[in-house]
């Protein structure tokens, strides 16, 4: 069964006459970690609303096409329910913490108590979250004072502990510094391991080339490539389209060029390295 | 069992703060501030006002020595400046029969002092009442014992969040300010300056605020805020014990039976 399915999805919101989407369909697969890319404005965050269902519930606009989520139409899912099944972490680090909790441990139980869940239950949930994020240590901590990457990682602590099977992540390290990257990334890096299907937005290029199964690229609200990493990342027309594509993939098109082609096109830094090495091996033979 | 696991334990059972005015329950304290400072209004002497006030003073002293140490900064300050205006403002510019001294528009009046003084004591005894009252009451205290009532989960989150938003303004202009200062904008000095640098930050400080206020929603919504379950909660106050309430029950009877005997002819 497809987690999400994006059936003929137009959208413009109000009060505006440009489609943010216009005419996207997509099937995004039980289990698979689907990158989104493409420039500013293209729709990214627009479609992550939707596979959240807050468009058009929260954000109005006129809105075509249906969005199903396992299945079913996303506005016939109970708000409760539809939130164990869609995770949503979204940029802003700062606005993700409720602001009514004194200590990171009850910042994470707020889905929770939301959803009625028994006392006892909580308290293991977040307790165990807070252990597999590496958070243990800030569970005493005012969440209002922690740093950018420490909210970000207490934001995504939040929805691990409603377990929902599907997480649709909205640029989580736009506001962060290497290592508040890095550590949100071995989150989703988690995620992956335990075959959660994860959609995420994100300009960091080299890291959706490292950790994607699959990339759809957007621009100007339409998908306009999408398939296995490799092969949408390899694909030099994207730079003409003004997508970011890996600073290995052009470094790959540039040897090509002078004549020096390093066998297939790197598109993460270790295949880079490695490629590197095999021809430099090659030319001393 | 280390301190993460103590505290973890912690929400185990119903939270205590360790101290006896602390750990009553909010709607016990609230029934007492009011039944406090409304007998004592209504008695109308000025020593049940005075007693009053002193009262507010004990009970902080009582709930702990740093709520004791705000307790007094900011209640002082307060209580001073009613005193000080209401006594004479009235003193000066309130007809009365004893007449100590006069000057153009300014009489002092025996009438008029005791008449503030009246007002300054009532004011106070109102303010000192409802500060003792938050001082020894945290917020979180009061929204989960109205949640309890039944009161919606929103209405809470807005309470709570509104103190915190406070914090977040105050953080976030004194982020531009500096930001400012660093650019070489003038921030400091006598009043004028400050207030040409503060003014130019206010419309994107509330702007960022609103607009941070959006993402705020959808944060929460994805946390299943409006979940048409009851919702449980991680944090739980003890139930009110039976003492509690039969202390409520006799000062709340103490108050009405000396206000009606007050008025009885």
């Amino acid at each position: 069964m497809n987690s999400i399915s994006l059936k003929n999805i137009r959208y413009k919101y109000p009060l505006t006459d440009h489609y943010a989407l216009d005419g996207v369909s997509f099937d995004f697969e039980e289990g698979k970690f689907y990158g989104i890319i493409g420039p500013n404005g293209s729709g990214k965050s627009t479609i992550c609303n939707l596979m959240k269902g807050l468009i058009p519930s929260f954000y109005l606009g006129d809105l075509e096409g249906t969005v199903e989520v396992q299945g079913k139409p996303v506005d016939e899912w109970e708000p409760e329910k539809l939130c164990t099944k869609v995770g949503y972490i979204f940029q802003n680090p700062f606005t993700q913490i409720s602001g009514i909790r004194d200590t990171v441990f009850e910042e994470i139980a707020i889905g929770l108590e939301n959803l009625g869940i028994d006392k006892e239950q909580m308290i293991q949930k977040a307790e165990e979250i807070t252990k597999r994020i590496g958070i243990y240590d800030l569970i005493e901590k005012n969440p209002n004072e922690l740093s950018g990457g420490q909210r970000q990682r207490v934001a995504f602590a939040s929805i691990l502990a409603m377990d929902t099977d599907i997480y649709v992540i909205d640029e989580p390290t736009s506001q962060l510094d290497p290592d508040g990257t890095e550590s949100v990334f071995k989150i989703i890096r988690s995620l992956k391991e335990q075959k959660k299907t994860v959609i995420l937005v994100e300009h960091k290029i080299e890291l959706m080339a490292k950790y994607a199964d699959e990339i759809i690229v957007l621009k100007d609200g339409k998908i306009i490539k999408s398939g296995p990493a490799r092969e949408v990342l390899s694909d030099y027309d994207l730079v003409n389209k003004k997508v970011a594509v890996p600073q290995t993939v052009l470094f790959g098109h540039e040897m090509e060029r002078a004549g020096k082609s390093l066998g297939k096109l790197p598109i993460t830094i270790d295949e880079a390295e490695v490629c590197v090495r095999e021809r430099m091996r090659g030319e001393q033979l | 069992m280390n301190s993460k696991e103590k505290f973890i334990n912690s929400f185990r059972n119903a939270k205590l703060h360790g101290n006896f005015i602390l750990d009553l329950n909010p709607f016990t304290k609230l029934n007492c501030a009011f039944a406090i400072f409304l007998g004592a209004a209504l008695l109308g002497h000025y020593w049940t006002r005075l007693a009053v006030i002193i009262i507010c003073y004990v009970i902080n002293a009582l709930s702990g020595k740093e709520n004791f140490k705000r307790f007094v900064k900011l209640y002082s300050f307060v209580a001073f400046l009613f005193f000080f205006f209401l006594i004479g403002l009235n003193t000066c510019f309130r007809p009365g029969e004893t007449l100590y001294w006069e000057w153009g528009i300014i009489g002092i009046t025996k009438e008029g002092f005791f008449y503030g003084l009246s007002m300054a004591l009532l004011i106070n005894e109102i303010c000192g009442s409802i500060m003792s009252f938050y001082m020894v009451t945290p917020m979180k205290d009061i929204m989960y014992s109205v949640e309890r009532l039944g009161a919606p989960r929103a209405a809470s989150y807005i309470m709570l969040a509104s103190m915190q938003s406070i914090i977040d303004l105050g953080k976030s202009a004194n982020t531009i300010m500096e930001s400012q200062s660093a650019r070489g904008v003038e921030t400091s000095g006598n009043l004028k300056t400050r207030a040409k640098a503060f003014v130019p930050i206010l419309f994107p400080l509330f702007l960022g605020a609103i607009a941070g206020t959006e993402e705020k929603t959808v944060a929460m919504e994805t946390r299943a805020f409006s979940a048409n379950r009851k919702p449980t909660h991680m944090y739980e106050l003890r139930k009110t014990p039976a003492l509690e309430k039969v202390f409520c029950v006799f000062l709340d009877l103490v108050v009405i039976i000396s206000v009606v005997w007050r008025f009885l002819p």
